[in-house]
């Protein structure tokens, strides 16, 4: 009885494991296709023209 | 203290522009600025080189763009460390571990507060920008008034001529910060980084976790008392920051990092 239960958690343990692998693999090509659009859509430049604005309320000056 | 050279060396690389002080520009303007560190690094550093992924995330929703380049970054990080990059690199992080070691009374937040973060993720760093196109995480960020506005304020005479009562209040959040920081243990990553929120989706299946061996692991909880987010190793923890205390600590060596 208690055999079957041990078994039966390996198994569960064993597909919880799979679910983790094939969700990472989806999670990072599925980022790195938004990366290559954002590329695409030139948001890196809009990244560097934010940074290098000085937003004065932002960091609590003006 | 392995953990506390890289944590030292992710809170200076990113923040290698000196030649601003030099030649009086208060911040770096060049093409590195296009790049995100993985943690908290206020932009509005006179020595950063690199972005904030939370500043640029509301920078994009604030002006009602789809931040495609921003959300896949965080997912391969994400996907990749979790919240190591939280337990590793983040400068926040660093600041809160040594003030921590200030010996004083000290405080248990309780565990409800943890879920806080997400309502900050939600509230500030995606609905407010949206609604009102202003990045309020930002003019709230305790780390951005210690990297950032007192850098500049100490740097610029123009800067402290324009001081009111935005940075008095801003000061005052980052004092609040610091105490809390000492009398308690990591408050910020646990209750209130909007980035850790994100990265803590990811840390079930990130590529890099703790594996503990149940043969080996007979829930003594040394691991749960060393741990600096109070969570328990042997059950997968959205809040755990990858810093392999547990590791160190397991009488029994239980806990293995697994790929």
């Amino acid at each position: 009885m208690r055999r079957k239960s041990e078994v039966r958690g390996q198994k569960s343990e064993v597909r919880n494991q799979k679910f983790c692998y094939l969700s990472s693999i989806i999670c990072l090509l599925a980022s790195v296709l938004l990366v290559v659009i954002g590329i695409f859509r030139k948001e890196i430049a809009e990244v560097i023209l934010n940074a290098t604005t000085l937003c004065l309320s932002c960091i609590g000056i003006g | 203290m392995k953990r506390r050279i890289v944590q030292l060396l992710g809170a200076i690389l990113p923040n290698l522009y000196f030649r601003g002080l030099i030649t009086g520009r208060l911040i770096y303007q060049g093409p590195l600025k296009g790049f995100c560190v993985p943690t908290l690094n206020c932009y509005g550093c006179p020595l950063s080189l690199f972005a904030c992924p939370v500043g640029t995330l509301q920078h994009f929703i604030a002006i009602r763009q789809i931040p495609f380049y921003i959300v896949g970054y965080l997912g391969i990080v994400g996907t990749l460390f979790g919240r190591l990059a939280c337990g590793w690199i983040c400068p926040f992080g660093l600041v809160q571990d040594l003030l921590y070691k200030i010996k004083t009374f000290k405080i248990k937040i309780p565990k409800g507060f943890r879920y806080f973060k997400y309502v900050v993720l939600l509230g500030i760093v995606i609905l407010l920008p949206l609604l009102t196109q202003e990045p309020w995480f930002c003019k709230l960020c305790p780390q951005g008034g210690l990297s950032a506005g007192i850098p500049l304020v100490l740097v610029s005479a123009a800067m402290r001529s324009l001081v009111g009562k935005l940075f008095g209040m801003k000061m005052i959040i980052l004092g609040v910060f610091l105490f809390l920081f000492i009398i308690s243990r990591c408050p910020f990553c646990s209750t209130i980084c909007p980035l850790g929120a994100i990265y803590s989706l990811f840390n079930r299946i990130s590529v890099i976790k703790l594996k503990i061996d149940p043969t080996l692991c007979n829930k003594c909880e040394i691991c749960a008392k060393s741990c600096p987010m109070g969570v328990k190793p042997y059950n997968t923890h959205l809040d755990c920051i990858k810093c392999f205390e547990c590791k160190k600590v397991c009488p029994r060596n239980a806990i293995k990092i697994s790929f």
